[in-house]
């Protein structure tokens, strides 16, 4: 089972003993990347912006470290000269491997993100479906009144030319949108 | 139930009233281009929907809800009919 972590930011942190994929630590590396722990963490922190993510990659880097030391010690191949910084470097390895992933995913997601319809398109085919709506319900004069308010006419001036109080101008108008926006909202939820 | 919480409603956003009306402007003047010109009015009965409303025929209102080319005529005739007018209003004054 894997044990508490405190923070690295307050200075002391707790590193498993087995990493997430179940390998085990050496007890001297364990010690090693405790000693390292909190500068590495604070820098892989810095470059991956997530704190448990740089553990999980010390506690890895850790085991992988386990892993080589045991076939050295059983095989012919040289001695580590340098434990701690042995474990540093693999760590600083796995961190920028994962690092470059973050980093082309987020390329690719900005890359897509264009072709994505924005919400002010939303927007618009939403007000384009609202018009449509009243030019095929309502009666000549309420079309008209909203033709002559897309073209910026005043209340007053529309009132006067249909013979209508300003009042009327504007009550035909916003209850035609208001009507055309609950038609559109019930063909939108039937049930 | 008195005194039971009740779930805050969501209310959705609403656009600013001008942003609709560029945007319904935005969608007559473009959404339904019509090259060969099919179906369209001449001019003069455009004008005359736009000079007086009253007595312009359905069947050109009806198109101008289906055609950008002619809401763009159209639209051009409001405008020209709503700088007169003010330009007379401002004359009386």
């Amino acid at each position: 089972m894997k044990s508490p972590r405190a923070r690295s930011g307050s200075g002391t942190f707790f590193l498993s003993s087995v990493d997430r994929l179940g390998r085990a630590i050496d007890p001297l590396i364990l010690a090693i990347a405790h000693e390292i722990g909190p500068r590495a963490v604070r820098y892989a922190e810095r470059l991956l912006g997530d704190q448990a993510l740089a553990l999980d990659l010390l506690e890895e880097s850790a085991a992988a470290v386990s892993e080589a030391l045991k076939r050295k010690t059983t095989g012919d191949s040289g001695k580590v000269r340098n434990m701690e910084r042995y474990l540093f470097r693999t760590y600083l390895r796995k961190v920028s491997l994962v690092r470059g992933k973050q980093t082309r995913l987020d390329k690719s997601l900005r890359a897509k993100a264009p072709k994505q319809p924005a919400r002010t398109e939303f927007a618009e085919a939403e007000i384009a479906l609202l018009f449509d709506e009243v030019m095929a319900t309502y009666d000549k004069v309420t079309r008209q009144i909203v033709y002559r308010r897309l073209e910026g006419y005043s209340w007053k001036e529309i009132g006067t030319e249909f013979g209508i109080t300003t009042h009327a101008a504007e009550a035909r108008y916003s209850r035609a949108l208001a009507q055309a926006r609950k038609v559109l909202a019930k063909r939108q939820t039937p049930d | 139930m008195p005194g039971a919480r009740t779930k805050p409603k969501t209310r959705k956003k609403t656009l600013p009233a001008e942003k609709i009306l560029e945007l319904g402007r935005r969608h007559f003047a473009r959404d339904f281009p019509n090259p060969k010109r099919q179906g369209c009015p001449a001019a003069n009965e455009l004008k005359l929907l736009a000079d007086n409303p009253r007595k312009a025929k359905e069947s050109v209102l009806n198109h101008i809800s289906t055609c950008s080319p002619c809401y763009r005529d159209y639209s051009g005739f409001l405008k020209a009919k709503k700088r007169k007018a003010r330009a007379k209003s401002d004359g009386d004054d």
